[in-house]
């Protein structure tokens, strides 16, 4: 079986091929007019030089920056919101709490680039809290929006009404009167996009999911289109946020879940290497061509969050723990041929990503001294010499291929299949056959495999939600409390301060088709000055020594004979 | 260890203190902390200093020095064992007013103890004469509530059976205050698990003394960043709105910056009120110290290092240094005021950094009562005003500043949980003061009863006495709330103001604007 791995970035296309057991690797610059056209010749070309052909593929995963940077850059779709009557500037009063709090001068930290007030409309009609209908949508409304957008040029809509993660009825009807108004719109409906309460943070969900979805829709559109006239039959899947693979259909379907996708495949490597060479804490820097990732590893399954802010966006979706930060190789060696002179790295450019790891590690209470570095990316081998000066770090990790991290990170993904559904009642009026019916219906829709069942709960209805796992039996009210009361003394050290509510049970089954660490072909060798890789050198400068070289990665360490 | 170790280590204290603070706003039971985060957390190094501060409510940080410091007081450190759990909220001991529980625990790392884990946390109800324990016509403390001066809460990280009942036995809403003292305690062990990994790595003895060291950086970096500033002295003067009862309430302030130092001078201060409106000592600290570390800059490090620079001078039996038994629940206003005041000394000495006037106010509002099921509800809420416009851009509508942080009621939480529609929440336009570079505006919040007998408890200010605009700039539009009744009838409320709400009756609080900067 043949496994194409395909990680796009701003400028380049990274390839990593699979096929009986050797793995090659390939990095071509990208078209940026035409990145659906870079991926598939990018793939067609690393295919061929292994004496393969598209046709011969049985999957394709791709992972892509695309929506990393588009955020970076604040460059996505106009969007028109559509919001309930009085609540317009929902998006400019956000949380009411400020970015800095010790700045003399106030700075809201909301998104408001995500659709500009001018662009927002108000609707009449009211949902309850209970999901009563109150006061009916105020329909005749809808033309004028359907005609100002047209106007505007606006062909993509967020709608996020007040409670309709209770009840959806109002967005539904929104949905189905422009469409028939206007059917060239794309919306995005805050129900489908992020079913929970607190109108602001879904609002930024939702506008988030409108401001992505023509790029990245239309560019896995045209990667399957491209796919297909190269003869591509196998199935195309989708790294998604947490550095999960779904298929093409379902990932479309909501692009903000794979936000960061790219990225999150990368920390799956990092963590591999840094667990296949015995470090204990290992920091993550990929180094991309317009923006920089960080993590920080502690165990061999890669770290990942419930909520986040990322890329200066509240995401409320489970992502890979990661630090974007708009500092690329580009802006790093502003001016600098890439590949040569990394000893003029501006110290400003530099100190500014120091800064970057150093806040992403203290926040998880780690030291970055005390931990190995693992890098990646073009520039980020050598670029991480410098950082682990500054840092104090002794010990540098690469991926075999350290170029195509992205792609590699891919082969060690598996697929991650999931349904959800809302339940919205207090544990102590579940009924375990009702959840035993739930939990039947949940697993009907998932591909074997073993299923696991998950719960969003909280104390109380209005309390903040975790994710609770509760393994592969099929939860009891009883069960989902002693769940609750654990995670509460596991992770705080008191009692459940509530008597448990469920808001929703989540079934997920992962795929076998996680690969391991590959050994990449050719492996990397010791040359003068450095080390040779399959796609390029890594120079080791004086004070460092190279420690290791194995098939899958290589290890610097700091030459304390060195003075 | 160098100064770019020592940063790094601050920069973890202060990741511990952050988790501290997202522990008390995912582990909260009351709304007004799980969707206002009212509430704070600081670890303290055992000689009484702090040793980094959460990101979370100035007002609420600069209190906790004082409460941490009257614990130690009674409960020495020495003798302070694992598990040990304490308690205060008198206002005449160091606390801000009696809702604001602090919780302090010892940290231990293998029998030593290296810090002091502490929070604060505004609890829904801790008694006196009205739900919320913030009656706005109390004139004495023993009007306000539960006074607990500095004692053991419990041992062994659990709450004392006696303090429970004790806590129980005079809250409207025990199963919230002590879910609430819940968080704290959660908040406390999981600082105490991050730092005994921290001390892990650097030994209990190198742990101290690297706290030590980085408050000594942050001394002498604050020192440098006062010497460069013009000495002055600096005057400042803001006030409350005018009372028929009490009178022109003014807060004045002298800054010297002389030696380095920030040292605050607060003489000529109006005398202390009748009313629940006076703040004690915790006031004029949490204003200063915020004030200075806005001054500081972010290379300067947030700890008790920064503190050494600080000298207050207080008036006694001032309105912002009252003297027992003074009520001193509806603090809020009074603080604001006195931080506008020494932010417009400030200003002076750094006036290229400094923007002109916030609104210098917020709301608090609470809606209780009991709702259809016969259970009772109480949910406040806090509404900001407009940030000051300048220096260079015009000003954030609808944000909390200075003091403030405190994040706002979704209507989604709100209608949840009280019988209340939120009917809008919008910027209120034009609100914030004119100029080159305009205020911020205020917010416009309108409320529907669903029901009747609504009680409605708004404190704010800013009605009458807004401030003045910054080289040119205009004034901000006053606050003002007004109750509209089902019948079409309107009546103006007053800044403070008890009112019940009948169903089909609407409440419409809008909040004042920032000051404008330069002339338009």
């Amino acid at each position: 079986m043949t496994l194409v791995a395909v990680d796009l970035g701003a400028e380049y296309v990274d390839v990593a091929v699979l096929s009986g057991g050797e793995c090659s690797v390939w990095k071509a610059a990208a078209d940026t007019t035409d990145p659906a056209g870079s991926v598939v010749s990018a793939a067609a070309v690393a295919l061929e030089r292994t004496g393969l052909s598209l046709s011969q593929v049985a999957e394709m995963r791709l992972g892509s920056t695309t929506g990393v940077n588009a955020l970076l850059r604040r460059d996505g779709a106009r969007v028109a919101l559509i919001t309930t009557r009085g609540f317009g500037d929902v998006l400019t009063l956000a949380r009411q709490n400020r970015a800095d709090l010790y700045d003399p001068v106030a700075r809201s930290p909301a998104p408001g680039f995500l659709a500009a007030r001018a662009d927002t409309f108000e609707i009449g009609g009211r949902i309850g809290a209970d999901g009563g209908e109150v006061e009916p949508l105020e329909r005749a409304a809808i033309t004028a929006i359907a005609e100002a957008c047209r106007a505007r040029g606006i062909a993509d809509i967020a709608i996020c009404l007040l409670f309709a993660h209770v009840n959806p009825a109002h967005e539904v009807q929104i949905e189905e009167m422009l469409h028939s108004a206007a059917p060239e719109l794309r919306m995005s409906l805050s129900h489908r996009v992020d079913p929970q309460p607190r109108e602001y943070e879904r609002t930024v969900s939702t506008c988030l999911e409108a401001f992505l979805s023509p790029a990245e829709t239309r560019l896995l559109e045209e990667i399957n289109i491209g796919l297909g006239a190269r003869g591509f039959a196998g199935r195309l899947m989708l790294a998604n946020s947490r550095g999960g693979l779904v298929p093409v259909d379902i990932g479309r379907a909501t692009v903000s879940r794979l936000l960061g996708g790219g990225p999150a495949a990368v920390l799956r490597l990092a963590s591999a290497v840094a667990t296949e060479a015995g470090a204990g804490i290992a920091i993550s820097l990929d180094v991309g061509s317009t923006s920089s990732d960080i993590g920080l590893i502690r165990r061999a399954e890669p770290p990942e969050v419930e909520e986040a802010v990322f890329a200066g966006v509240p995401l409320r979706q489970p992502i890979a723990d990661i630090t974007s930060v708009a500092l690329g190789a580009r802006s790093l060696f502003d001016g600098v041929p890439l590949g040569e002179a990394t000893d003029t790295l501006p110290n400003a450019a530099r100190d500014l990503l120091v800064q970057a790891i150093v806040s992403h590690c203290v926040r998880r209470n780690a030291d970055p001294a005390q931990a190995a570095l693992i890098a990646s990316g073009g520039l980020g081998p050598a670029l991480a010499i410098h950082v682990a000066g500054v840092l104090g770090i002794t010990r540098i990790l690469l991926p075999a291929a350290p170029e195509v991290a992205g792609a590699l990170g891919l082969l060690l993904s598996a697929s991650l299949a999931e349904s959800r559904v809302s339940l919205q009642a207090g544990f102590d009026v579940l009924e375990n056959g009702a959840l035993a019916r739930s939990c039947a219906e949940l697993a009907e829709g998932l591909p074997s495999g073993q299923v696991l069942f998950f719960a969003q709960a909280a104390p109380t209805a209005n309390m903040h939600r975790v994710t609770l796992g509760l393994g592969a039996d099929v939860p009891t009210a009883t069960s989902l409390r002693g769940a609750l009361n654990d995670y509460f003394r596991e992770m705080f050290g008191i009692d459940c301060p509530g008597e448990g509510y469920l808001f929703a049970l989540i079934a997920r089954v992962k795929g076998d088709d996680a690969q391991p660490l590959p050994q990449v072909s050719p492996p990397p060798r010791a040359e003068p000055g450095g080390v040779r890789t399959a796609l390029g050198a890594v120079p080791v400068p004086a004070g460092w020594l190279v420690a290791a070289i194995t098939p899958s990665h290589l290890e610097l360490r700091k030459d304390h004979a060195d003075g | 260890m160098d100064d770019a170790g020592l940063r790094v280590f601050q920069l973890r204290l202060d990741g511990i203190a952050q988790m501290m603070q997202e522990t008390l706003f995912r582990c909260a039971v009351s709304p007004v902390v799980r969707e206002g985060n009212d509430a704070s957390a600081a670890l303290f190094a055992t000689d009484g200093e702090v040793l980094a501060l959460s990101d979370a409510i100035p007002l609420l940080l600069g209190a906790l020095q004082g409460t941490v410091a009257a614990i130690t007081g009674i409960y020495p450190v020495a003798q302070m064992r694992s598990g040990d759990l304490f308690v205060m909220n008198d206002p005449y001991s160091g606390g801000t007013h009696l809702p604001d529980l602090t919780v302090v625990m010892p940290v231990f790392h293998q029998g030593t103890v290296i810090a002091l884990a502490a929070t604060i946390l505004h609890h829904q109800d801790v008694g006196g004469s009205r739900a919320g324990s913030v009656p706005p016509d109390a004139t004495e403390i023993y009007q306000e509530g539960l006074r607990l001066p500095p004692m053991r809460l419990g041992q062994g990280g659990q709450i004392d059976d006696g303090m429970r009942r004790l806590i129980a036995a005079n809250s409207r809403a025990p199963d919230t205050v002590l879910g609430d003292i819940g968080a704290q305690i959660a908040a406390a062990n999981r600082a105490a698990t991050a730092l005994g990994a921290l001390a892990g790595e650097t030994g209990a003895q190198a742990f101290i003394a690297r706290g030590l060291a980085c408050r000594d950086m942050a001394e002498r970096l604050i020192g440098r960043v006062l010497s460069a500033l013009p000495p002055g002295p600096f005057d400042g003067l803001d006030g409350l709105d005018p009372h028929p009862d009490l009178g022109q309430i003014d807060i004045r302030v002298r800054l010297s910056l002389e030696g380095g130092k920030f040292d605050v001078d607060f003489t000529g201060t109006s005398p202390q009120v009748k009313a629940p409106i006076n703040c004690v000592r915790s006031g004029p600290l949490a204003a200063a110290f915020y004030s200075l570390l806005s001054l500081a800059g972010p290379d300067v490090a947030r700890n008790g290092g920064v503190l050494r620079a600080l000298r207050l001078t207080l008036p006694e039996a001032c309105v912002i240094n009252a003297s027992p038994p003074a009520a001193v629940n509806a603090r809020m206003g009074v603080v604001r005021a006195t931080t506008s005041a020494v932010l417009r000394a400030v200003a002076q000495a750094a006036p290229s950094r400094m923007p002109a006037a916030n609104s210098g106010m917020s709301y608090v509002l609470a809606f209780s009562g009991k709702g259809a099921d016969g259970a009772p509800f109480l949910v406040t809420e806090i509404i900001a005003g407009g940030a000051g416009g300048g220096p260079n851009r015009h000003g954030t509508p609808g944000v909390s500043t200075d003091v403030g942080n405190a994040m706002n009621m979704p209507g989604e939480g709100l209608e949840a949980m009280a019988p209340v529609r939120l009917l809008r929440a919008e910027v209120r336009a034009g609100s914030g003061g004119d100029g080159l570079f305009k205020g911020g505006d205020g917010i416009t919040r309108e409320y529907l009863a669903l029901a009747d007998d609504i009680a409605v408890s708004l404190r704010g200010d800013r009605f009458l006495r807004v401030p003045e605009g910054l080289n040119g700039g205009g004034a901000p539009r006053p606050a003002r709330a007004r109750l509209i009744a089902a019948d079409g009838s309107m009546r103006a409320l007053a800044s403070r103001s008890a009112v019940v709400l009948m169903q089909g009756d609407r409440l419409l609080v809008e909040s004042s604007g920032g000051a404008g900067y330069g002339a338009a």
